[in-house]
């Protein structure tokens, strides 16, 4: 221990010593190489500081600009990589809208043209006798509302089995696009004049489709129950779908396979207007009589 | 007026081409800027002390960027990377502190 006691006493004759760290961190000296420089510069006749007009100062303080600009441009956006997928997500959105306000507009235009052009028809077509023709050709086709007294077939899917045992996986049978099918076929062919499955106006256009467990009409899946309603002479209609062919599926429906089915007459049904009426490729030929030919 | 002059030039020529910065390079900028701050607070105030050299104030700026850069990339290869920035970043720091509060004597007398 003696050496370590008369150790520290020669080297450290000052008592704050140990503070010689701290207080170089906390009033660091200018550097040393200044001081040496200038005093070199004052040995050989020269003024102690070089100034700032050189070249050389040109150069560093250049690099200076250039090294913060580029690490502030470089750092300021945290990933480049998702700040350019979120720009580029952005952008497709705001595509995406400009396109769809567009579309929106299109439809608006050609809604608003429709219109005139029938108006322009009727017009053309001596007043109110041609208003009456359009509103005729609208009811038949779809295009309106109509009212009339008919019978509505309601088809279920079946209820699932009572008492059935745990773990046993026996789904309901359930009605298919081709169930609806032959009840709209044999409606039609009982002579019903407008039909629509589930407020879903039946056209010429109109198809009946089975997509995964879904039944589709005109595009739309359609949620049981299924609810046809057809408006024609009500006591055909009657007969059809009691004794007749659509009446003796229905029967088989019912006994073979549990599917929930009712029949009723009602006096007056009201049926919505087709939401789908156009037509896209299809158009009128230049000369109508031409079509007798083929 | 001329170190001015070299400064907008740079930030200028900064600015309008704004080179691409190699991913690798990016985790040194920070450490290089405050090591040039560094040498900067310390180059005002040997000028205010009247013993500005611009081949000492050269070489401190050049050294203290390259030995920044070296300590971090040593840190970064000892997998202290994080600590050895902070201590680079804690030690700059307080030079800058204690020589900007030099330079505030030197001109406000407070």
């Amino acid at each position: 221990m003696r050496w370590l006691q008369r150790g520290s006493a020669e080297r450290n004759p000052d008592p704050a010593a140990s503070m010689a760290l701290l207080e170089e961190v906390l009033d660091p000296p200018v550097g040393p190489g200044y001081h040496s420089a200038a005093r070199a510069r004052e040995d050989a006749g020269l003024p102690a500081s070089s100034g700032f007009g050189t070249a050389l100062m040109f150069v560093v303080s250049l690099v200076l600009g250039l090294l913060v600009t580029v690490s502030a441009v470089t750092l300021r956006a945290p990933d480049p990589a998702s700040a350019a997928t979120r720009t580029g997500l952005i952008e497709r959105i705001e595509a995406a809208q400009v396109a769809g306000d567009e579309q929106a507009r299109r439809v608006e235009e050609l809604r608003s043209e429709i219109l005139a052009l029938e108006q322009q028809q009727a017009a053309a077509e001596s007043g109110s006798e041609g208003e009456r023709s359009i509103a005729a050709s609208a009811l038949r086709a779809g295009a309106q509302p109509v009212q009339g007294p008919g019978v509505v077939v309601t088809l279920q899917d079946a209820e699932s089995p009572a008492g059935e045992a745990p773990g046993e996986d026996t789904q309901p049978e359930r009605v298919n696009a081709r169930d609806l099918q032959l009840v709209v076929n044999g409606l039609w062919a009982a002579g019903a004049e407008a039909i629509a499955v589930n407020d879903h106006r039946l056209t010429s256009t109109s198809a009946i489709r089975f997509a995964g467990e879904a039944i589709i009409v005109d595009f739309r899946g359609l949620a049981p129950p299924y609810v046809v309603a057809a408006i024609g002479d009500p006591e055909r209609l009657e007969g059809e779908t009691s004794v007749g062919i659509t009446g003796a599926y229905l029967s088989e429906l019912r006994r073979q396979l549990g599917l929930r089915t009712s029949v009723t007459t009602e006096q007056t049904i009201t049926l919505p207007a087709a939401q789908r009426l156009t037509t896209r490729v299809g158009q009128v030929p230049d000369d109508p009589t031409s079509t007798q030919e083929n | 007026m001329i170190p001015v002059l070299g400064l907008v030039v740079g930030i200028v020529l900064g600015l309008v081409l704004s080179p691409e910065v190699p991913v690798w390079i990016a985790p040194y900028l920070p450490i290089a800027v405050i090591a040039a701050l560094d040498a900067v607070f310390g180059a005002v105030r040997a000028s205010l002390e009247g013993i500005f050299n611009d081949r000492v104030f050269v070489i401190s700026f050049l050294s203290n960027v390259v030995v920044a850069a070296l300590i971090v990339f040593l840190g970064n290869q000892l997998g202290v990377g994080a600590q050895l920035s902070t201590g680079v970043v804690v030690v700059l720091g307080l030079r800058i502190f204690s020589n900007v509060a030099v330079i505030r004597r030197h001109l406000l007398g407070a």
